[in-house]
C-alpha cells in the first residue's frame, strides 16, 4: 500500500525532516508512527498525500510512484486517502455539518448521501450536536473530531491519523480508538502519528519509531519505547 | 457541468461573500469606485472626440468657378459627393456686397470692373475626408480653384485625430489601472482565505471545483459596482447635461442616450470580465498545492 524507497526530505529553507527512509506498510496494516517532537512524522504524512515531494527516492502509493504523477491527477488520488491533520484544518467558514460534506461534494456526492452520510458519521464521532457549530466555536478535542469525521465519511482505502488524540481525555480518546480499529477492521490502512503511550502500549501493533528524520527501530506488536 | 454542481457553485459563491461580508463591501466599493473614475474619463473623452467632430463640420470650402460657367449643374453635382453637407451659390455681385458691408465702403467697384468670382460654398459634414473631396472638386469642369485654408484644415484634421489617438491611450492605461485596482481589491479578498484553498485541495478538489466559486464571486462583486457606478454615473451626467445646456448651450455635448449606451457597455464588461479574472488570477498561486 504504502511503499517510501530512500526517501528524503529536505525543505527550502535546508531543515532535513526526513533522511533514508525505506519503509513498506502493507493494505489492512495499522501502523503506529512514534518519536519526539519534530522527528519527522507530519513530513512522513505529507509525502504520503504528496502535499510534499521527496528530495531524493520514492515514495509509491499502491502502484503510483508520487514523483511522477500529473497534476490533474492529484485530487483523484487524495479522494482515496482521509487525513486526521494534527492542526485540524478545516475551513473556518463552514459549519462542522459543511466541513465534513466537503469530502463529499468534491466527489459530487448526490444530496441524498450527504444528507445521510454527513449525520452518521458525526454521530460515530459524538458531534451529532454540533453540526451547524462553527469550528472557532469548537474545543480544540472537538476540532480533531470534525477532522476525523471528515477524513472517514467517504470510506478511505487509506487513513492517516497525526496525533488523532492530541487533545482528548482518556476516555474520549479510547472512544476514538474503537472506532479506528472498527475502520481498519472493514479494511482501511491506517497509519497513526502519536505522542500516546498508553494507547500504543495497550495496542499492540507495529510501532515504526523515528528519531531525527530516520528510522530507529520497526516492530511488530510493539510499544512505544523500549 | 450537472447543474446539481452549478447550483453548489453558486451556493459557495453566495455563502463566501455573506460570511465574509465585510471584505465583500470593501470590494465592491472599491470596484465601484474605479468604474466610476473609469466612467468618468470616458465621458470626457467621447465628447471630447464628439467635439472635434464636430468641428470638423465648421470647416468651409470655397469653389471659385470659371467665369461665365452656368453653376446649377455644378452644384447639382457636388451635393451628391461625400461628406458634403450643404452648397450655396454665391455670385460675383454677392460677393463685392459682402465686401462691401465688411470693408465698410460703398461703391466698391463702381469705377472698375467686379473682379471677384462667382463662388460655390460648401459645408462639410464632420465626417468628411476632405482630401479626397478636393480631389473630386479639382476633376471638375469648370472650376478655377478650390481654395481652402490648406494649413488650418489640415492642422485641424491632425488634431482630431490625435485626440482620437490620445483618447483611446487614455482609456486603455485608465482600464489598465482599474484592472490593476480590481484584481488588487478581489486578491485580497482571496488572501484572507489562502488557507480554505490549500485545505480544499487536500480533501482532494479539483482547482475547478475551487475556482468556480471564487469565480463567481468575483464575478458577483464585479456586477455590483458595475450597478453601483452606473446608477450614479447617468445621474451624474444627466446632472451635467443639463447644466451645460442652460450655461453654454453653444457647447456640442453628447446626448445623455448615446453616453448612457456606450458607457453601459463599457463599464459592465470591464466590471464583470476584471472581477472575474481578478479572482481567478487571485487563486493561481494557492492553487499549486
Ligand atoms: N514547511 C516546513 N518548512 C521547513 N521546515 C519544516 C516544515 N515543516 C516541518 N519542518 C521541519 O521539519 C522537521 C520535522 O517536522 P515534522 O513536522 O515532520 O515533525 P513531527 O514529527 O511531526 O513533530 P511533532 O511531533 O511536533 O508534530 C522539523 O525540524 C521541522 O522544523
Ligand atoms: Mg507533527
Amino acid at each position: 500500500m504504502i511503499q517510501f524507497q530512500r526517501v528524503s526530505k529536505t525543505y527550502s529553507n535546508k531543515t532535513i525532516a526526513l533522511t533514508g527512509i525505506d519503509l513498506f506498510i502493507e493494505k489492512g496494516e495499522f501502523v503506529f508512527l512514534v518519536g519526539p517532537s519534530g522527528a519527522g512524522k507530519t513530513t512522513f504524512i505529507k509525502l504520503v498525500i504528496r502535499r510534499e515531494l521527496p528530495t531524493e527516492g520514492q515514495v509509491l502509493i499502491g502502484r503510483k510512484n508520487l514523483s511522477l504523477m500529473k497534476n490533474h491527477e492529484i485530487p483523484i488520488f487524495r479522494r482515496n486517502i482521509g487525513v486526521i491533520f494534527q492542526d485540524y484544518k478545516l475551513l473556518p467558514n463552514k459549519t462542522v455539518f459543511e466541513n465534513v460534506a466537503f469530502a463529499l461534494e468534491v466527489i459530487e456526492a448526490s444530496r441524498k448521501d450527504v444528507l445521510k452520510q454527513v449525520p452518521a458519521v458525526l454521530e460515530l464521532v459524538g458531534l451529532k450536536d454540533k453540526a451547524k457549530v462553527f469550528p472557532t466555536e469548537l474545543s480544540g478535542g472537538e476540532q480533531q473530531r470534525v477532522s476525523l469525521a471528515r477524513a472517514i465519511v467517504n470510506r478511505p482505502l487509506l487513513l492517516l491519523a497525526d496525533e488523532p488524540t492530541g487533545n482528548l481525555d482518556p476516555d474520549t480518546s479510547w472512544g476514538i480508538m474503537d472506532l479506528l480499529m472498527e475502520i481498519n477492521k472493514r479494511g482501511t490502512t491506517i497509519v497513526m502519528a502519536t505522542h500516546n503511550k498508553n494507547i500504543v502500549d495497550r495496542m499492540r501493533r507495529r510501532v515504526v519509531a523515528l528519531e531525527n528524520g530516520q528510522i530507529v527501530r520497526d516492530e511488530q506488536k510493539g510499544v512505544y519505547d523500549i | 457541468m450537472k447543474a446539481k454542481t452549478f447550483l453548489y457553485f453558486t451556493k459557495e459563491a453566495s455563502i463566501g461573500l455573506s460570511r465574509n461580508g465585510l471584505m465583500s463591501l470593501a470590494a465592491v466599493t472599491t470596484v465601484a469606485f474605479s468604474l466610476i473614475i473609469l466612467g468618468c474619463f470616458f465621458i470626457v473623452i467621447t465628447n471630447c472626440i464628439h467635439f472635434a467632430e464636430m468641428a470638423k463640420g465648421v470647416l468651409e470650402l470655397k469653389v471659385y468657378l470659371k467665369e461665365n460657367v452656368d453653376p446649377a449643374p455644378l452644384q447639382a453635382a457636388i451635393s451628391e459627393f461625400k461628406g458634403v453637407e450643404e452648397v450655396r451659390f454665391v455670385s460675383k455681385e454677392e460677393g463685392a456686397e459682402w465686401l462691401e458691408k465688411s470693408l465698410g465702403v460703398k461703391n466698391l467697384f463702381v469705377t472698375a470692373d467686379n473682379p471677384l468670382p462667382d463662388t460655390l460654398d460648401i459645408r462639410l459634414d464632420p465626417k468628411v475626408n476632405v482630401k479626397k473631396l478636393v480631389k473630386q472638386l479639382d476633376s471638375l469642369d469648370g472650376i478655377d480653384e478650390v481654395a481652402y485654408g490648406k494649413t488650418f484644415v489640415e492642422a485641424m484634421l491632425i488634431i482630431i485625430q490625435i485626440i482620437g489617438v490620445l483618447g483611446i491611450c487614455l482609456i486603455t492605461i485608465i482600464g489598465l489601472v482599474v484592472l490593476y485596482i480590481i484584481v488588487n481589491t478581489i486578491r485580497l479578498t482571496v488572501l484572507a482565505r489562502w488557507k480554505e484553498i490549500e485545505i480544499m485541495k487536500l480533501v482532494g478538489a479539483t482547482d475547478w471545483f475551487i475556482r468556480w466559486p471564487f469565480m463567481l464571486e468575483g464575478i458577483f462583486i464585479g456586477v455590483c459596482g458595475t450597478i453601483i457606478s452606473l446608477l450614479l454615473l447617468t445621474k451624474g451626467y444627466h446632472l451635467l447635461y443639463a447644466y451645460i445646456k442652460e450655461a453654454a448651450p453653444f457647447i456640442p455635448v453628447l446626448s445623455e442616450k448615446i453616453v448612457n449606451y456606450r458607457m453601459f457597455w463599457l463599464i459592465t464588461m470591464v466590471g464583470v470580465a476584471f472581477g472575474a479574472v481578478g479572482s481567478t488570477w487571485s487563486i493561481k498561486k494557492f492553487l499549486r498545492v
